[in-house]
């Protein structure tokens, strides 16, 4: 009987609904958070056991199996990944949310040394004037010195920083940012906060100012927000819901076939 | 002379048949949420007659059908999922040979090549593995025709099709092995930004899960009944 191979089958498909839900509440709980870039899980169905497979002779003349009888192991899920494609942009008339319009990523120097990479483009002044992130005030590359007697601070479409200082008319050119584009951005990976490190999947950034070749081109006053659809996560929550409820109705028709085969002999 | 156990190893056959519809539910329900995943249906056959005094036949389960139906498209906007809609079949090289599959959520390698989420190589129409440039900067085409915003790459998706496709042997991961020779498909339809979700009504699930539990019930009374007659005839001749 196949009932306890039915059992386990079922068991792998709870732990894929399971996973899944984990991945929509990470969604859902981005849905509000700059930058945040939505998970997709993947799953994928487990080998079959059987030795019936199509093909096999089934005489010494050489006629074959047409068609075999597997049903397979369940279900398993293969990994998570990122989707980069670009979340609305919000208006926040703040001179220092500056979202890119299009490809790139912030570079952000991490208190280890390291660089990372963030789409999160609401930043602060530092105490010292330099720009820096929201979350963590970690230094944005290249590290741009805001004076303190500084009037106004404009931010144009290439990335060039300009401040015009009190009683001065003309503007002054303080730095210009640049992007860092991957060939693999799904290869990141997460550190929290929106930063993300390269791995050998995302393959090594390429440098770019903001609009030139394949980069996006800087938005002053706004602030990119998530890319989440959550009337998609919701629509996905409850194909969840209801599956993992099929999956249930499996488990108690193997029970109840289980109970009824328990009652041979008893009299 | 009628062996007293027929009647019970009868009912039997057909309760192994239940145990495997159980199975097959439990395989397709938990496979909702795989891309591309193609339900299996199973059955039985009445099992031909020995000789002609024999009345009785037993069950005798027939090899899983696959049901062949295209999924619902789901758009997840992402450039390298893709989706085929009808007949038509991705080609991969795995370390086992070339495979099928149906599961568009291709991701890029390290080295730039184009892989399946399990890392097997999606290859193209002439049968090499493609390399990509930029994860994010590809186009396909309705057949399969992939280019970039520089101009087309000159190479095209490989969608084949087999003659038999219940022929089609899943080893899993939403791989399938063939004997037959893949030909690739003159007019193809593939679907950008988007993946194909597995086909399995579960509502056709459950509905086959009742009737099969009823079934299997009601043979159950009938291995009671027997039983309950054996125990009645070994009473009687014991005294």
């Amino acid at each position: 009987m196949n009932l306890a191979h039915a059992l386990s089958i079922t068991a792998t498909g709870m732990q894929v609904f399971e996973q899944n839900l984990a991945v929509k509440a990470a969604n859902l709980t981005g849905a509000g958070v700059d930058g945040f870039k939505a998970l997709h899980l993947v799953a994928t169905d487990l080998p079959s056991d059987s030795t019936d497979l199509p093909g096999t002779p089934t005489s010494a003349t050489g006629t074959i199996r047409p068609i075999g009888l597997q049903v397979g192991l369940g279900a398993k899920v293969v990994g998570t990944y990122r989707d980069f494609s670009k979340g609305d942009l919000v208006n926040t008339g703040n001179e220092l949310s500056v979202a890119i319009n299009g490809r790139g990523f912030y570079q952000v120097q991490m208190p280890d040394g390291t660089t990372a990479y963030t789409r999160a483009s609401s930043f602060q002044l530092a105490p010292d004037g330099t720009i820096v992130t929201t979350e963590g005030g970690h230094k944005v590359l290249p590290g741009i010195v805001v004076p303190a007697t500084a009037d106004s601070l404009e931010i144009n479409n290439v990335g060039q920083v300009y401040i015009t200082l009190s009683g001065q008319s003309s503007a002054v050119l303080l730095g210009q940012f640049q992007l860092a584009n991957f060939i693999n951005p799904s290869g990141l990976i997460s550190k929290g906060g929106g930063f993300y490190s390269q791995t050998d999947a995302s393959g090594t950034p390429t440098l770019g100012f903001p609009g030139s070749d394949n980069f996006g081109t800087l938005l002053q006053g706004f602030r990119e927000g998530s890319n989440i659809n959550s009337v998609q996560e919701i629509t996905d929550l409850i194909q969840i819901e209801k599956g993992f409820g099929f999956l249930t109705k499996v488990l108690n028709t193997a029970d109840a076939m289980s109970e009824s085969m328990k009652g041979i002999g008893r009299s | 002379m009628t062996s007293i156990l027929r009647p019970s190893t009868v009912v039997l056959s057909q309760q192994e048949l239940s145990a495997r519809i159980t199975e097959v539910a439990a395989q397709n329900i938990s496979n909702t949420s795989t891309s591309g995943y193609k339900a299996i249906a199973a059955s039985g056959v009445e099992s031909a007659k020995k000789a002609f005094h024999e009345k009785v036949s037993y069950v005798r389960p027939t090899p899983y059908r696959r049901i062949l139906d295209d999924g619902p498209i789901k758009q997840t906007g992402v450039p390298l999922n893709v989706a085929i809609r009808g007949q038509g079949y991705f080609q991969v090289k795995t370390p086992e040979g070339n495979r099928l599959t149906r599961a568009g959520q291709f991701l890029m390698s390290p080295d730039k090549m184009l892989i399946t989420s399990r890392g097997d190589f999606v290859l193209d129409s002439s049968g090499s593995p493609i390399t990509l440039d930029d994860s994010e900067d590809v186009a396909i085409g309705i057949d399969g025709a992939m280019s970039t915003s520089k101009g087309p790459l000159g190479r095209t998706l490989a969608i084949v099709k087999v003659d038999n496709e219940q022929e089609l042997s899943n080893v899993g991961y939403g791989l399938y092995n063939t004997t037959q020779t893949p030909i690739q498909m003159d007019n193809p339809v593939v679907i950008q930004g988007a993946i194909e979700e597995s086909n399995v009504s579960p509502v056709n699930e459950i509905i086959k899960l009742m009737q099969n539990l009823r079934s299997f019930e009601n043979a159950q009374k009938m291995i009671d009944t027997e039983d309950d007659r054996q125990r009645k005839v070994i009473n009687i001749s014991s005294k």
